[in-house]
């Protein structure tokens, strides 16, 4: 509490001293190997099809790395907002999801079939309900998604389903796209720590000079 | 002197065994009983946690499987109080009512709490765990127990499957949220019911789910959510459940009776001949003495049903077993698919005093003879020596094997004489030692690692059927009564 209250203190005051806000962008990738792998589909093929395509590691031609985490530890205070997310073809869409905490999260079911939303929460509490194809979309409180925490999701009837909601206290966060590419817009200038966080890759956490205008950071997971 | 003793037994007398005035009562306690499983500090590690399947619970994470409130949320203090003092049925948890009174296990409760943060801060911001509504429970009518069967077919089918035996589509890829494997409940063996086999229990867990496992919740307890279960269709759920249970554990069966057939011996597991005979009922557990100990099996018991003619005799074992192994399609989180197997052990000779070849496959010098179906290879008689010293023989064995929804049944049938490969012949009036060893293959079991029974007795009714030992009795009684009566009038006659 204290600190969330310091932070908005000097939210309050640094611009007043400094230069105008920085925009940090660049790429995330690696080295591995980049040839997607199917996962077999054990039950409800009808539904969910033969086989689906591996989220765990999703790479680009170009080594680009998709749905890695961006984080600038410490700025800006994220603000909770209504968000969504869909059990789709047997699948969770988005892949990874970043909401502030205290965000209620809408869940979706497209599927003419049960699928369970079960979060693998520890420092938040979890969450773990049945959602048949009746019932369209169930809100989660945003009491799910309390703590800063990295949170898998899971479908238990569908085990190749999974998805990640990351809950960030700061706002200087992004999901890198299918290029491995991210932009994180108003970062107030000087040394930061910026954390790169993927579920298969593990996290990396550097040192960042931000400049006014554009900082370009490049990382390579993996090596 | 004598009042110094005086005092000494005075005070050895009313000296209470334990004084906790001014201690922390609960840490006490905690130290001294629940330390060795749950660890110094409530990590669910103590020393002898690494043996335990299911693991010691955890209590710095506070979550606790079986409450009285939402999934997820902090249990309530009672129902803490309740797993201490109940224990926790199917688990090394044992009941602790015996040992502690009301204050200890209250204050049991209080330091356990003190291990997570969770509690003070959930305190702090007003949300102390409360009791989930239960509703009213409807009568348990056939009509309330089909809508409770549609509602069980949507919401529970993927996991518990279509008869409740646990072997859904979706049973063999299941962890719980510390990332361990865990089946779904067989819901027609109550007696396994952690939770409790109440039927308040039962629509307890349906509405709730059981926290850290993949068993959801499936009543909304949010109004906005109109297309969610309702406590109504949890209890029909209930209703259902309560028809298929089982809530009593049968009682195990030392004595295998092979019921006498003057016709051929049945050649089927279905045949409905079987129906005349009800089932015998032998626990199993995992092997956890020779080699890789295995403590995770699924496969708890076997039903065993038999009979003979003069020249054969026929063994039906049915288990149950979440899943037909080895399966088409495995799950990318637990790839290992061996076979399914199945094996009744005897001496490879009737002893002739009270001893017994060694339990676990026999030894060199008192060998066993085992039948073994497997899934995967035709069913062979092998000759035991030890758990892993067995080889095939040449004897032969005739198995008939069925699979249906969560239900093997395997019909073994054997010549009754036997030789030096077939090996033991049976013969009435013995008591013949018989014990039965399982394999789940999707469970990652084979060799050692398997479910084992003890020793039981399997004997050959005789074939009069067994009246003789009705009527011999009431006849001698008629004999004594004649015969008393004849005295009685006698002596009369003399008076």
């Amino acid at each position: 509490m204290r600190t969330k209250l310091l932070i908005a203190v000097s939210l309050t005051f640094v611009p007043v001293f400094a230069f105008a806000n920085g925009t940090v962008t660049g790429k995330i990738k690696t080295s591995a190997n980049h040839s997607s792998v199917s996962v077999v589909v054990t039950k409800d093929t009808a539904v969910c099809g033969e086989s689906v395509i591996s989220e765990k590691l999703i790479v680009n031609e170009s080594g680009g790395l998709k749905n890695a985490v961006v984080m600038i530890e410490g700025v800006g205070v994220a603000k909770p907002g209504a968000v969504s997310i869909n059990q789709e073809k047997c699948r969770f869409n988005p892949h990874v999801l970043v909401v502030a905490p205290g965000t209620e999260v809408a869940v979706n079911n497209m599927d003419e079939t049960t699928h369970n939303f079960h979060t693998y929460a520890f420092e938040n509490e979890p969450v773990n309900f049945s959602q048949p194809a009746s019932l369209k979309t169930k809100k989660v409180t945003g009491e799910n998604f309390e703590e800063p925490e990295v949170v898998e999701v899971k479908c238990d009837i569908h085990e190749w389903m999974n998805a990640w909601i990351v809950v960030s206290e700061t706002s200087a966060v992004a999901v890198t796209g299918a290029d491995g590419s991210f932009t994180i817009n108003d970062i107030p200038p000087g040394s930061h720590k910026i954390r790169v966080w993927h579920e298969f890759l593990g996290e990396v956490v550097k040192e960042i000079i931000v400049k006014d205008g554009i900082t370009t950071f490049d990382l390579t997971l993996g090596e | 002197m004598i009042i110094l003793a005086l005092l000494f037994i005075t005070f050895g007398l009313f000296q209470p065994e334990f004084s906790y005035a001014n201690e922390p009562v609960g840490k006490e306690i905690y130290d001294r009983l629940c330390l060795g499983c749950h660890g110094m500090t409530g990590k669910g590690d103590g020393p002898a946690a690494s043996v335990l399947r299911p693991k010691p619970r955890n209590f710095r994470l506070a979550r606790y499987k079986y409450t009285q409130t939402q999934y997820g949320k902090l249990p309530l203090d009672s129902d803490i109080y309740k797993a201490i003092a109940e224990g926790l049925h199917g688990t090394a948890m044992p009941g602790w009512s015996d040992t502690l009174n009301h204050g200890e296990i209250e204050s049991l409760v209080d330091y356990i709490k003190s291990f997570s943060k969770k509690f003070a801060k959930a305190k702090a911001k007003g949300r102390e765990p409360a009791p989930i509504p239960i509703g009213t429970p409807p009568l348990f009518s056939v009509k309330v127990i089909e809508k409770g069967r549609k509602l069980y077919n949507v919401y529970c089918k993927k996991c518990h499957g279509g008869t409740g035996r646990g072997s859904g589509s979706s049973a063999v890829s299941l962890t719980h949220d510390l990332g361990d494997r865990i089946w779904p409940r067989n819901l027609t063996e109550g007696w396994l019911y952690r939770g409790g086999n109440r039927s308040e229990d039962i629509f307890r867990t349906v509405a709730t789910g059981i926290s850290g496992t993949p068993m959801p919740s499936h009543v909304s307890f949010n109004p906005e959510d109109k297309s969610a279960l309702t406590l109504k269709d949890a209890w029909n759920v209930t209703a259902f459940v309560d028809s298929i249970i089982t809530r009593e554990e049968p009682k195990t069966s030392e004595v295998l009776v092979v019921k006498f057939t003057n016709g051929v011996v049945p050649k089927d597991p279905t045949d409905p001949k079987w129906n005349i005979i009800s089932p015998g009922y032998f626990p199993l557990a995992g092997q956890i003495i020779e080699g890789e100990r295995w403590f995770k099996t699924t496969l708890k018991s076997v039903y065993a049903r038999a009979f003979y003619n003069e020249k054969r005799i026929a063994i039906l074992l049915e288990w149950d077993d979440p899943t037909d192994s080895p399966l088409e399609k495995t799950p990318e989180n637990f790839p290992q698919n061996e076979p399914d197997a199945i094996a009744i052990q005897f001496p490879v000779k009737i002893p002739e005093g009270m001893e017994k070849p060694y339990f676990l496959g026999g030894s060199a010098s008192r060998p066993v003879t085992v039948w073994k179906w497997s899934s995967e290879s035709e069913a062979k008689i092998l000759t035991g020596k030890g758990i892993l010293r067995s080889e095939k023989t040449d004897g032969i064995i005739s198995v008939n094997h069925v699979y249906h929804e969560g239900r093997h049944k395997a019909l073994f049938s054997r010549s009754l004489g036997g030789d030096t490969q077939n090996g033991i012949t049976f013969v009435r009036d013995r008591y013949i030692p018989v014990a039965f060893n399982g394999w789940d293959g999707n469970n990652g079991e084979k060799n050692e690692q398997r479910a084992v029974s003890v020793w039981y007795w399997l004997l050959l009714e005789e074939p009069t059927g067994g009246a003789s030992v009705y009527y011999i009795p009431a006849l001698a009684g008629f004999v004594m009564i004649f015969f008393e009566l004849l005295i009685i009038i006698k002596t009369r006659n003399i008076g």
